[in-house]
């Protein structure tokens, strides 16, 4: 009896340990074929690559991989690894590419989703991830902004400090103007600062607004290497009120009988009163008939 | 002969004197605690009667709208499990349901995610003869089981079947037994009435979106207010333009033709992200098979 209980828990042990390693093969061992692996990237480096990969990184994959550096992916299994992470990086640019084109389970192929260039220039966008890595961050970050209400404009400045407590205007900062929503922040657009740490934004006429007008606005200085992430709330009567409908008040065949017009009812009421009094009145006179027992005829 | 009936008389009018005043104490103090128990209820009623209420009142200057994204479908099914634990459905009973759609012949099939579509000009509250159905000031068409009869002709009229009936004791009928009944969540379910989506209205009296909405791990429903002009995702939180996203996609909407007005509106399976799998056979396949 005891032997029998020994074997049935090696049993289950070994079990256990085969679905664990088969589940950690899984999580690590992504086979590519040798011929994709060596694929060069066929998109050169550059500035606005690098720009475009990282707005493609934000649209479609960050949802998932998180922050890069950051370490916030969602929790999937296998979770998703941070791109700036050496899991990522110490990849070859063809296994990388090979990767997102098709996809593995809760990866998602993005081969018919973006671009051979878009996806080239996401890689490119990885790699200058492993360069930003070690920058003394600036502190004090502050955002100033001056509004015109004239032209619905917002100025906006940005400076920090730096170790020595020197003012710089932040350049080449990305700011993120939005508005607040119902469920969340719609961004309007964005924007990078100039030399001077000096950006601007002007507002549509025609945002549609909460029930006074007024749009609650947000500045946000995207996080970098070289500094973290600052908002600021402003509220400005720039929209424009939205013409609401109240649905019950408007006259529908499912409204309540309160909505219904007066001549509706009216007539309704008309006919059938009509109708009964034209009944009562034949079975008054029969009536009247049967009383007068036939003596007047 | 005549002693005996004479005490027997007296005896009877004893008794019944005797039962008289029992009865009168007897039905004092049960009248009163009846009138306790009318007093709990009238409270009871009251809170019935304010959910009642607020269940009728949408809210103010919003009118929600519900974009679905075909081509993110995988049916995961997580928004059906998330709607049928809020609502207590029993599992043959759907608020949304995912369907297995292919058009044509040769074209290819898709998901297709399927809530009640909250129309502008819905045909079901027309239908009802107490109104126990009805349309919101904010856009929800929501059910009041305390007013339903259970005659079904709303599910007749609903041209989207999106509607479904309380045929059985519902499923947690009684761990609710003693809940009151919230408008805005349809719980507790009561047999013999209808049960419908109601875009989780007490969620959005919260400003929170919708158990589906949030529960959806791949990004396929938006949620918003079209006043706003702005839907969010549930899954990556991100808020876009309705209008943009509706026209940078072709969103349309189901069977306008009826001149229902959706609120629902769906871009199509275009550029999709994750392949067709289907390893289940629909039931129609099956039934085809057997007679093969």
């Amino acid at each position: 009896m005891k032997k029998n209980n020994i074997n049935i828990f090696l049993i289950i042990l070994i079990i256990l340990i085969f679905f664990s390693f088969s589940g950690y093969s899984q999580n690590t061992n992504w086979e590519v074929p040798s011929d994709k692996k060596t694929v060069k990237n066929s998109v050169l480096t550059s500035k606005n690559v690098v720009e475009k990969g990282k707005s493609l990184y934000e649209k479609n994959c960050q949802s998932c991989h998180g922050i890069p550096l950051k370490n916030n992916g969602i929790s999937l299994f296998p979770p998703p690894p941070d791109v700036g992470s050496q899991k990522v990086l110490s990849q070859s640019d063809g296994e990388l590419f090979y990767k997102i084109s098709v996809g593995r389970g809760s990866m998602p192929s993005f081969q018919n989703v973006i671009s051979d260039e878009g996806r080239w220039s996401i890689i490119h966008f990885f790699r200058q991830l492993s360069q930003k890595k070690n920058v003394q961050k600036l502190k004090n970050i502050k955002i100033t902004y001056f509004c015109v209400d004239s032209s619905q404009r917002i100025n906006v400045e940005v400076f920090g400090e730096n170790e020595k407590n020197e003012k710089l205007f932040i350049s080449d900062a990305e700011m993120d103007f939005l508005i607040k929503r119902n469920f969340g922040l719609l961004l309007l657009r964005s924007e990078k600062t100039d030399f001077q740490g000096k950006t601007s934004i002007l507002f549509s006429q025609n945002l549609p607004a909460d029930s006074l007008g007024n749009l609650e606005i947000i500045i946000s200085l995207k996080e970098d290497s070289r500094f973290d992430k600052v908002e600021v709330k402003l509220t400005k009567k720039w929209g424009i009120i939205p013409k609401t409908m109240n649905f019950n008040e408007i006259r529908a065949l499912w409204s309540l009988r309160a909505r219904s017009p007066f001549w509706l009812i009216f007539s309704y009421f008309g006919v059938v009163f009509g109708v009964w009094f034209g009944i009562f009145y034949v079975l008054f006179l029969l009536l009247k008939i049967y009383k007068s027992g036939g003596k007047n005829l | 002969m005549e002693k005996e009936n004479l005490t027997s008389r007296r005896d009877f009018l004893k008794l019944s004197l005797a039962a008289t005043g029992l009865t009168i104490i007897g039905g004092g103090i049960l009248s009163s605690l009846g009138c306790s128990k009318t007093q709990n209820e009238i409270s009871q009623e009251k809170t019935l009667q304010e959910n009642q209420t607020q269940g009728r009142e949408g809210i103010k200057n919003k009118r929600f709208a519900m974009v679905i994204d075909l081509s993110r479908c995988r049916n995961a099914r997580k928004c059906v499990a998330a709607c049928q634990s809020a609502h207590h459905l029993r599992p043959e009973q759907f608020h949304i349901n995912t369907y297995r759609m292919q058009d044509a012949e040769f074209t290819q099939p898709y998901f297709l995610p399927k809530p009640c579509f909250h129309c502008e000009n819905p045909p079901c509250t027309k239908v009802c003869p107490v109104g126990a159905t009805f349309k919101r000031s904010d856009g929800l068409v929501l059910i009041d089981n305390e007013r339903c009869i259970g005659c079904r002709f709303c599910i007749a009229a609903c041209p989207y079947s999106a509607r479904s009936f309380n045929w059985f004791e519902p499923k947690d009928s009684e761990k609710d037994k003693d809940k009151i009944y919230d408008v805005e969540l349809n719980v507790p379910q009561k047999k013999g009435t209808i049960t419908k989506c109601l875009f989780s209205a007490d969620r959005l009296r919260q400003n929170e979106l919708p158990y589906c909405v949030s529960a959806c791990p791949n990004g396929v429903f938006y949620f918003g207010d079209l006043y706003e002009d702005a839907v969010t995702n549930g899954t990556t939180k991100e808020t876009v333009s309705f209008s943009e996203l509706i026209r940078q996609n072709g969103g349309y909407t189901l069977m306008e033709d009826l001149g229902t007005k959706p609120s629902v509106y769906y871009l199509p399976p275009k550029n999709r992200i994750f392949p067709f799998i289907y390893e289940g056979k629909t039931s129609l396949e099956k039934q085809n098979e057997e007679e093969d």
